[in-house]
């Protein structure tokens, strides 16, 4: 008898837990900046700087210890920020103070009412833990630092 | 028994895993089945399957190919391929010595500064050598042909030979599809990759702990209770604690790249082994790459790696990490062969000097602290790794690791 009601318990402690993160996301999230820009990729995941959001997604996901990925990315500079000069693209485990054995390379591929896309290749994550992915873009002549922790199993 | 249910409902977990939880703790109180979390059941799970899935090598069109495999097992026993006829492949990479040697150091026409490594398991490779000096096993393969330490031969010699013998002749155009041409390097090219062929057919057989990771998959708790209790605690030092999985990862435990340990890279007489350092730049100064002529794959796609290869500090005295499959028979340990046994081995992870790892080195490894039981149960895990089949260990088989040393 007990245990027939700890499953409406568990559902209502379920959709408190969602309500709150809910709230947290919606309070954590600053404002977005208006843009000229759509900005829109599917599976993506955004990070927003001072001059520019930046869509990503990892190619194929999920990322698998030891295999290589790409990182594919739409750069939305903010309103009144010119177009991206640079992007470069790197990651570290911080804890174990290094980084990928390999260097990305990052490619422009074309520019239109999205954004401008990129494609990073050459990414591997060689060890299982945290990692953090940096995502650098210099635009009107200042540069966003954008990171990301990734945790790979 | 009712507890371990409510505590699955309540994590939201699939019922198989509430049963495998519960029944996990029910059989550790008969004390033949340790509990295993689920995140344990999904580290577990990436040590496998075995065996693996091996596609063929896109650098090397005859991968796979049986008239290759035939031609380059003939190739591996073949002494004619040495500078003076008295050396093959198999007089370092021993089949019954599950292809290395038993030595701490190789010893071809003269002494080598490392340890032979097996041949195991390459296919799941992508760098070769304990440096990694070569992007693909038939480049790597035919390294020991030309070293003047090893087989000491020359591209002429070794094209020569292969035209010249009419069994390896009429081979190699069953394979190639014509006989050898005039251009030595491509004839040695080709009896690199008839040699990679045959290498890649050295693949472990299964053993206890595939059987183990299997059934615990599986949620068979009563096939996964079989597997030694001293190896199924070694299995949780090797995935939790110890953290030894962090670079002995995957079906082949390795990540397949390379990281310093703290063992010692001085070489008598000559120096310092630079290890990945030195590795990287052999590696980008061959035409034998993957950037090369020679890589048959036109997409270029295997050759990511080499055309993103960062070169750092840190690199210097870094090696390899090997694979652990059939470990306890491949006896000594380490790129230069200085640990004689596996409770060397796990002396080293638990006593580990800080100070000699390199200043500027990852922050992976510390000092494991661990006591006589631990290390004993490490070893009975790694011996665990050995391939069904493949006989008790061998006659030197380490005795227990004995008393901590403070
Ligand atoms: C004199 C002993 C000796 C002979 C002969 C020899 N090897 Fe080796 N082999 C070694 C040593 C030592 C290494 C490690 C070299 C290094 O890391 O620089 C090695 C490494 C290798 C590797 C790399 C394995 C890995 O895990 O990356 C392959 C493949 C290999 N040998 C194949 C061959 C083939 C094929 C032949 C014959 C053509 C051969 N070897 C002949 C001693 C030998
Ligand atoms: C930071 C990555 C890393 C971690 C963590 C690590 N290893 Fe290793 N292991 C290596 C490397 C690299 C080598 C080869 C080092 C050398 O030759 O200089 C090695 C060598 C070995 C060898 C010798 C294999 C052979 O064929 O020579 C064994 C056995 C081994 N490790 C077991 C373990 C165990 C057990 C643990 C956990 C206690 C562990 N390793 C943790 C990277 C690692
Ligand atoms: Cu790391």
């Amino acid at each position: 008898m007990m245990l027939c009601s700890i499953p409406s318990i568990r559902n209502g402690l379920l959709l408190a837990a969602l309500a709150l993160a809910a709230v947290a996301q919606t309070a954590d999230r600053p404002a977005r900046p208006s843009s000229p820009y759509s900005c829109e990729m599917v599976g993506g995941e955004r990070l927003s700087g001072t001059q520019v959001d930046v869509m990503y997604r990892v190619v194929p996901g999920p990322i698998t210890i030891g295999k290589h990925f790409a990182v594919a990315m739409l750069v939305c500079p903010h309103a009144g920020v010119t177009s991206p000069a640079s992007v470069t693209v790197d990651a570290t485990m911080p804890e174990h103070r290094h980084g990928m054995n390999y260097k990305p390379s990052v490619k422009f591929e074309y520019g239109g009412g999205q954004g401008f896309r990129y494609r990073a290749e050459g990414m591997m994550f060689h060890m299982a833990g945290s990692w953090e992915l940096k995502i650098e873009v210099r635009a009107g002549g200042k540069i966003d630092r954008l990171t990301r922790r990734i945790v790979v199993e | 028994m009712w507890q371990g249910v409510a505590r699955g409902i309540v994590s939201g977990a699939s019922i198989v895993i509430v049963l495998a939880w519960v029944c996990a703790d029910a059989l550790a109180q008969t004390g033949q089945l340790l509990s295993f979390s689920q995140s344990d059941i999904r580290r577990i799970r990436s040590l496998g399957p075995w065996p693996p899935n091996l596609p063929p090598d896109p650098s090397n069109r005859v991968s796979g190919k049986p008239a290759a495999i035939e031609l380059g097992e003939r190739l591996f026993f073949s002494a004619a391929l040495s500078g003076n006829g008295s050396m093959h492949c198999a007089s370092c990479h021993v089949p019954a010595r599950t292809w290395t040697d038993g030595r701490a150091r190789g010893s071809g026409l003269s002494e080598l500064d490392r340890n032979t490594p097996t041949l195991e398991n390459l296919r799941l490779q992508r760098w070769y050598g304990w440096d990694g000096a070569n992007d693909t096993l038939w480049a790597q393969s035919i390294r020991p042909l030309l070293d003047q330490r090893e087989m000491h031969s020359s591209v002429a010699a070794v094209a020569r030979t292969v035209r010249q013998d009419a069994q390896l002749a009429s081979m190699y155009a069953k394979t190639f599809g014509r006989l050898p041409g005039a251009g030595d390097e491509r004839v040695l090219v080709n009896v690199g990759k008839a040699l990679a062929a045959f290498q890649e057919t050295i693949v472990s057989a299964r053993s206890p702990f595939d059987a183990f990771r299997d059934a615990l998959v599986a949620g068979d708790l009563v096939s996964a209770a079989r597997y030694p209790e001293a190896a199924q605690r070694g299995l949780t030092l090797f995935i939790g604690r110890g953290n030894c999985i962090a670079c002995h990862a995957g079906p082949a435990f390795s990540n397949g790249e390379f990281h310093e340990i703290g063992i010692g890279y001085f070489i008598t007489g000559s120096g310092v082994d630079s290890g990945r350092h030195g590795g990287i730049a052999r590696l980008r100064s061959t035409r034998l790459n993957l950037l090369g002529p020679y890589n048959d794959d036109r997409s270029r796609k295997a050759a990511i790696g080499t055309r993103h290869l960062r070169e750092q500090q840190r690199n210097f005295g870094e090696f390899r990490t090997p694979g652990l499959r059939n470990v306890v028979l491949t006896a000594p340990y380490m790129h230069n062969g200085s640990l004689a046994t596996l409770c060397d081995v796990v002396n080293h992870y638990s006593e580990l000097n800080e100070e000699r790892l390199h200043a500027d080195g990852e922050r992976i490894l510390k000092p494991l602290r661990l006591i006589a039981d631990e290390k004993n149960d490490l070893v009975a895990f790694l011996e665990s790794l050995t391939g069904v089949g493949r006989g008790a260990a061998p006659a030197e088989r380490p005795a227990a690791c004995g008393a901590t040393v403070r």
